[in-house]
């Protein structure tokens, strides 16, 4: 045992003075040799300043100020948003701001607008019923920038000009075209697919819009085995499907009152019999209970070959979310692919061809970059089928031999679907955009040469939405 | 003659005869055999001695010691070296002093050595006001016309220079590749950047990426293009940049250094704007490195009872 | 010495006529004249501290006397080959030349920079300078959004503060034109509440500004007798004056009830505040009332004894 003040006991056995028989006086307590602060605090009679601790009983060495960490109170801000109050918030689409400028040389979309080669790089607003058509399909978000300008407007580029135009050619040789738009973020591929639908309605077509493809995998709306489908066993998700029928029926409502039945539904509770209109077949669906028979009987009237059908467009955004496997669970607790749930299943067979629309349509889908998923297949597919179209059959990509991800039904889906890439735009489609906005008080710059095409670097060589960043979106106004 | 300081001259004197350079045969001869055992130094001037001759010398020879004499008469002081040459160059001074000098803003720059530079050359401790005095002759022997400087005066001037003449850097200039391309880079916080700037339309690619694409804050997407856009280039010119280190902000202002100095070589007169859209200065500063006892660069640990 | 300005500016003059006068077979060009009269006392000046011999000169001076001696052969030539058109035209050429080398000599004889950047340099024009501020780097935006945006940014996240400033400039160029309470007027000098969406820069920068107190109350403790502190008011700068301002609306939007969530709230917040300053409804305007009041009534301290060291 060695005194923690001794230094030769520094290098020498613990032991060794015990073994001398010398008895060490342990007079402080123990603690490492090389430090001394521990023992000095330990010694008695150590100095008192402070005046508070007169009682000698009580020894309170380095009495000081403790740290106190001042917590923020919760402010009571009152009583909270109700459920769903806050999200109905954060969805608000508006579609004017009556502060901007009226812009005079604006016009109306017209059924023939968006086929019009001439009117590339102007801008055309949307008139009030259409944009009600388009309110209930979903088709506005709340990204976009509708609710800076005094009217929604629209510019038409060269690609939107090229979708319409399929669209008709489709529909003039009564075929259904299938399109997947891709290209970057933000370059405008879901504001192709509410041109799409301007067109599509202001022709009187029937569209058929499905908003978000995430909504029908997420695992957020209730779900059912569908009776008698075995292998696979096909869901059907009854209150989207409600929720589907009711925009389009609110969306298409002038065209459903014209339509007639050919066929009597009598599986329905409302007993639906031939040259009924197919509004009162869209209305028989009241509750989330009998919405999939309603919608299947629907899609069968809207199918029906030999009856007089307007052209059909079927839409949907998001697409790579349902080429994947989807949260919900069979009842063995598989997890059920997303091509297995029957909405789904609608879709994915009308893009891979296997629907045909009496008189004509187009089934269009628009990939996401930002909050989408990676799909190994979607994308490889797309590729091949870009090279494909490009006639360039050395540069077509290969599968990669050593990776396991590819989904073999995403691929029978997208085999034989037409791909359009949707581009960055001009310089001189950028500056009819601009001068748009500086009409509308909201760029306040002179729109010249050396402006717009800073706006057009900053975005990244054209892509509009990041124009749109960086001329409206700053602190720079 | 110019009035220099020179407090040595009592020295210089007593010393002028032994600072004259001599052949290796003189000098051989100054460590000859002391026949009379003279304890006198020699001071002015030696005479060439006889040949020798050992037969005859053979039976001269009584002393017992032979002692070398040095060559310089420094050789006792304690900085035998510095003397000499500084008595090389107060002679020089003295004969070359009238010569026609030139105005001091004309005189070619030079490096000299410092210092320390020049005790290590000679490896003896010389003091520092002695050098300074020395230095004040050889910048004055310095001063004199280029045409008109004497071959020795440049050579003992060429052992006060340094090895390495900054002044006589020139900055490469840089020029337009074949292909019209400018290169520039720059850096920033812990980032740097090349730049290759040609006559374009604005399109802008950095590491193989768009502008938006690589920057996704639009403040960084200006930052980076800030010299073109501040000169009004911004569809005169296409870019086509490698940035690597740091984050997205020291990239961005990496670039703005890169691309103002590529936009220099195009367009050099653009030099003062540039310099107003705070596009030319690099700026220095850096992460403060951690202190041991501090939790961060400045933040001081938490007081904890106990 | 003469000075060096006067000199220089008139050689700008002259080689400018120089130019523009073709020197058409007459004697020597006007500038040559004009130069070697005022260049040569000059030359000696430059080396009149030193008596140097003039051959020890630098090779500028070398170069002067065979430049003007072609130059005034050259002015002869025209006489003797009058038919020779195509040489006289490369003649005057040279001389043009010889003209402007010579211009420049002079120049940097003078010290100043030959190639001026008016003159080359540049292939599509200069911009003017000095250059206007938003045009640097580091002072893009306005004064009072860069102090804003930095007041606004919590954890050293600029970039989410800027971003949040450009949502609330958007809340406000949407929102409709404020309702102006007559009771709260706005800074003089501010725009009718029409105007303030579409400019939403100002209408930020006169809501601060409308609220923005003048003084603040310094405490000197102990002053007052009895352990109190003596209040005492102090002007604000400007700066000062919006940074307080916009503490207490950061203030009153921390008591806001939030509508929704998402990045989008709490600029909203911050906005909505901001039309209720402007509309005189803001609890602010109180705050700034509080401290006039109570600086009004403590301007007597100012004449106190004690302090008078401190101010």
């Amino acid at each position: 045992m060695s005194a923690t003040n001794c230094l030769r006991c520094l290098g020498r056995p613990a032991v060794a003075g015990a073994s001398r028989g010398v008895i060490v006086p342990v007079f402080a307590p123990r603690t490492a040799p090389f430090s001394t602060t521990a023992v000095q605090n330990a010694m008695p009679g150590k100095p008192q300043k402070s005046m508070e601790h007169q009682d000698r009983s009580v020894r309170v060495y380095r009495a000081g100020k403790k740290m106190k960490i001042k917590k923020k109170g919760n402010l009571d801000r009152g009583k909270p948003p109700a459920p769903g109050e806050r999200k109905a918030f954060r969805k608000k689409i508006v579609l004017s701001n009556d502060n901007a400028l009226p812009v005079p040389w604006v016009t109306e979309m017209v059924a023939g607008s968006l086929s019009d080669r001439k009117q590339v790089g102007t801008i055309v607003s949307l008139p009030p019923v259409l944009q009600d058509q388009l309110r209930a399909t979903e088709a506005f978000q709340p990204t976009q920038t509708w609710g800076l300008f005094r009217k929604p407007s629209t510019l038409i580029r060269q690609e939107s000009v090229d979708l319409i135009g399929k669209m008709e050619k489709a529909v003039e040789n009564k075929e259904t075209a299938r399109i997947v738009l891709t290209g970057e973020k933000i370059s405008g591929k879901s504001t192709m697919l509410l041109q799409a639908q301007s067109h599509a309605y202001l022709n009187n077509w029937i569209v058929i819009h499905f908003p978000d493809a995430q909504e029908l995998i997420n695992g957020s709306t209730e779900y059912a085995p569908i009776p008698n489908t075995e292998n696979p066993t096909l869901y059907m998700q009854q209150n989207y499907c409600l929720k589907l029928l009711q925009s389009i029926k609110k969306a298409n409502e002038k065209i459903f009152a014209k339509l007639l039945s050919v066929s009597s539904h009598s599986e329905l509770p409302q007993n639906i019999t031939v040259n009924q209109p197919l509004l009162s077949l869209i209305n028989a669906a009241k509750e989330a209970e009998g919405a999939w028979p309603v919608f299947q009987a629907l899609w069968s009237e809207l199918n029906a070959q030999g009856a007089n059908r307007p052209p059909i467009l079927l839409s949907m955004d998001n697409l790579p979310h349902i080429m994947k496997i989807s949260e919900y669970r069979s009842a063995s607790f598989d997890k059920i692919h997303a091509h297995d749930l029957a909405l789904v299943k609608l879709f994915t067979d009308a893009l891979g061809g296997n629907a045909r629309f009496p008189s004509g349509g187009a089934v269009i889908a628009a990939t996401n970059r930002n909050n989408g998923p990676r799909i190994p297949s979607m994308e490889l597919a797309l590729k091949q089928r870009l090279a494909v179209q490009n006639g360039d059959s050395e540069g077509m990509p290969v599968k990669d031999p050593y990776f396991k991800g590819y989904d073999e039904r995403v691929e029978k889906v997208l085999k034989t679907v037409e791909v359009m890439e949707v581009n960055r735009i001009g310089k001189k489609e950028a500056r009819g955009l601009m001068e748009y906005w500086a009409a509308s008080g909201l760029l306040r710059t002179t729109v010249d040469e050396q402006a717009v095409s800073e706006k057009w670097t900053l975005g990244g060589g054209g892509v509009l939405g990041e124009m749109e960043r960086a001329a409206l979106l700053t602190m720079k106004i | 003659m110019a009035s220099i300081p020179t407090t040595r001259r009592g020295l210089a004197a007593a010393m002028r005869g032994a600072a004259r350079p001599r052949s290796l045969e003189q000098q051989f001869q100054a460590m000859r055999l002391s026949a009379k055992c003279s304890r006198c130094l020699s001071t002015e001037s030696f005479q060439a001695a006889p040949e020798i001759d050992s037969e005859k010398i053979q039976g001269m020879i009584q002393a017992r010691h032979a002692r070398p004499v040095p060559v310089s008469p420094s050789y006792f002081s304690r900085t035998s070296r510095f003397n000499d040459s500084y008595l090389a160059l107060d002679k020089l001074l003295r004969i070359y002093g009238n010569l026609p000098i030139i105005p001091p803003n004309a005189v070619e720059r030079v490096s000299w050595k410092t210092l320390d530079d020049f005790r290590h050359a000679v490896g003896e401790q010389v003091r520092a006001t002695d050098y300074v005095k020395c230095l004040a002759i050889v910048k004055r022997l310095h001063q004199i016309h280029p045409k008109l400087k004497p071959a020795p005066v440049i050579q003992a001037l060429n052992d006060f220079k340094r090895s390495v003449q900054a002044f006589k850097n020139e900055t490469v200039k840089q020029q337009l590749d074949k292909y019209g391309r400018s290169l520039g880079n720059g850096r920033r916080k812990s980032s740097s950047a090349r730049a290759w700037l040609v006559e374009g339309n604005g399109e802008v690619l950095v590491n193989g990426k768009t502008l938006a694409d690589y920057f996704g804050r639009v403040h960084d997407r200006e930052t980076a293009v800030w010299a073109l856009h501040a000169t009004g280039r911004m569809d005169k010119y296409n870019v086509w940049a490698r940035v690597e280190g740091g984050g997205t902000t020291g990239q961005a202002e990496a670039l703005t250094l890169a691309i103002s100095r590529a936009l220099m070589v195009h367009e050099p007169a653009l030099k003062p704007a540039l310099r107003r859209a705070g596009c030319v200065t690099r700026d220095p500063r850096r992460v403060e490195r951690k202190k041991h006892g501090r939790v961060k660069a400045r933040k001081r640990p938490a007081w904890v009872k106990r | 010495m003469p000075p060096r300005l006067n000199l220089t500016s008139a050689f700008r003059a002259l080689s400018l006529r120089a130019s523009t006068t073709p020197a058409a077979g007459t004697s020597q060009p006007l500038f040559l004249q004009q130069s070697q009269k005022v260049a040569a006392p000059a030359a000696r000046r430059f080396y009149s501290g030193d008596n140097l011999t003039p051959d020890s000169q630098l090779p500028q001076s070398e170069q002067l006397p065979p430049s003007s001696s072609s130059s005034s052969s050259s002015s002869l030539s025209p006489e003797q080959f009058d038919n020779a058109a195509q040489q006289s035209v490369r003649q005057q050429q040279q001389r043009q030349d010889n003209v402007n080398a010579l211009n420049r000599l002079e120049m940097v004889a003078y010290g100043l920079n030959p190639f001026d950047a008016k003159e080359e340099g540049h292939k599509y024009g200069l911009p003017s300078l000095p250059l206007p501020s938003e045009l640097h780097k580091d002072h893009r935006y306005d004064d009072v959004m860069g102090q804003i945006t930095r007041l606004l940014m919590k954890d050293g996240k600029l970039s989410k503060a800027q971003r949040d400033m450009a949502m609330i400039l958007n809340y406000l160029r949407t929102s409709p034109p404020p309702k102006l309470n007559p009771l709260r007027p706005l800074i003089p000098g501010s725009p009718a509440p029409h105007f303030l969406p579409l400019d939403p820069v100002t209408y930020l920068r006169v809501a601060i500004d409308s609220v923005a107190p003048l003084v603040k109350i310094r405490g000197f403790r102990g002053m007052a007798g009895g352990g109190r502190s003596l209040e005492v008011p102090a002007p604000l700068a400007a700066r000062q004056r919006r940074r307080t301002a916009f503490m207490w609306i950061l203030d009153a939007v921390q008591k806001r009830k939030s509508k929704g969530s998402g990045r989008k709230m709490f600029p909203t917040r911050v906005a909505e505040e901001i039309v209720a300053v402007v509309e005189g409804r803001s609890n602010v305007w109180e705050k700034r009332a509080q401290v006039h009041k109570l600086g009004t009534a403590a301007r007597a301290n100012l004449m106190n004894p004690q302090i008078k060291n401190f101010l």
